[in-house]
């Protein structure tokens, strides 16, 4: 029997169509999410690519819709400290990452502000993206990092404190 | 020069701002999952496991099963006519089929498999000496399902049903006292089922009606 096309039942075309509206709902966030974590555009695009695939293959554990943003973005966020991780770990094996796929070249509409980003750890980052920028409480922060609250608030002081010393230094030179 | 504040709102403005970037296009496909695979370092192991699972998919799909697959005509017959090309949708029942009017029922196989495959029971409509009775072309589908028609006693013979729809009402009966199904209408024509053993390739069956299939 020679099998020339596989049918899609309707569950499939249905998933189809929950991850096609998923990706142009959240597609945009996620992908800052990736970026803002791993402060390069080729690191971002990895860990976004890579999170999307992982989404997919567990794709049937998420019932619910409306946890389904938070259930993204913690699969972004892990991928993206992995990415960020593996970057640092092949560092010698990769392609040095140009000045133009970095934040501050990015994030035209405040250099100052992604050039201080960009002093921050991944984690640092990572709480102030999903604080600040996806609009989750601290605690909520805590629980997509898998890490403690009082851990997402020491990374949030050190990373609010560097940011002032940065951006204070660079506008006292100017 | 005065030190610039640092306050939350400009955070948040920025931040917000880095969420509203366009993402790159997605490449899902098989390639690239390849390449993710390869990057993240999958052992050896996994890689073992893999192959099992997908061995066993692999036989799996090969036998019969409950979602429909689209198969190819294989007869050379039937590659030569005009609707070689056409594909015919093949499954297994899922639940029983009752076909008005007839006495005829196709419940769901169970875990039973076919000996002859869905391709040799179309192939028994183009052999030279068809022992099946057909109508023209290729079926619409080829459900495999037991068949149970008490007028005719037969009751959960494994069988191959292959469909034939919007096809011609022909008069059928005893001479003269056509029992002609009368919700039958120009617009929409009969369906043509005839029900081939999947283990013997005989013909138990064959009815016709407006089932609405």
């Amino acid at each position: 029997m020679e099998t020339i096309a596989a049918y899609n039942g309707s569950h499939s075309v249905l998933k189809a169509d929950e991850v096609d509206l998923a990706i142009a709902q959240f597609g945009s966030e996620m992908f800052g999410l990736a970026l803002s974590i791993t402060g390069n555009m080729a690191d971002a695009e990895d860990a976004y690519q890579t999170s999307w695939m992982d989404a997919l293959r567990h794709w049937g554990q998420i019932r619910d819709r409306q946890k389904r943003r938070s259930w993204l973005a913690s699969i972004v966020a892990r991928s993206a400290l992995r990415a960020r991780r593996r970057r640092i770990g092949w560092l010698r094996r990769h392609v040095p990452i140009t000045g133009a796929e970095g934040l501050s070249v990015v994030m035209r509409w405040d250099p100052a502000f992604a050039d201080a980003l960009a002093l921050l750890t991944n984690r640092q980052r990572a709480v102030l993206a999903l604080h600040y920028g996806h609009g989750y409480s601290l605690d909520e922060t805590a629980a997509l990092l898998n890490c403690s609250g009082g851990t997402v608030r020491s990374h949030l002081f050190r990373a609010l404190a560097t940011l002032r010393r940065s951006m204070g230094d660079d506008e006292a030179r100017t | 020069m005065t030190k610039r504040e640092l306050d939350e709102a400009q955070i948040s403005r920025s931040m917000k701002r880095l969420m509203e970037l366009p993402p790159p296009q997605l490449e899902l496909s098989r390639r690239r999952a390849t390449n993710m695979l390869a990057a993240v370092g999958i052992g050896l192991g996994t890689l073992v496991l893999m192959a099992s699972v997908l061995t066993v998919s692999l036989v799996l799909h090969n036998r019969p099963t409950r979602g429909a697959q689209t198969v190819a005509p294989a007869s050379p017959t039937a590659a030569a006519s005009p609707e070689a090309n056409k594909a015919v949708v093949t499954g297994t029942v899922s639940a029983p089929v009752v076909y008005p009017g007839t006495g005829t029922q196709l419940d769901p196989p169970g875990i039973l498999v076919p000996s002859l495959s869905a391709v040799t029971a179309v192939d028994s409509c183009s052999l030279p000496q068809a022992h099946v009775i057909c109508e023209l072309g290729h079926p619409a589908s080829i459900e495999l399902g037991l068949l149970r028609d008490a007028g005719m006693q037969i009751n959960g013979e494994l069988v191959w049903a292959m469909t034939w729809t919007s096809v011609s009402c022909d008069v059928m009966g005893p001479y003269n006292r056509p029992t002609l199904n009368p919700k039958v209408n120009g617009a929409t024509g009969c369906d043509f089922v005839s029900f081939v053993d999947a283990n013997t390739g005989g013909n138990p069956e064959a009815i016709r009606g407006a089932f609405g299939l």
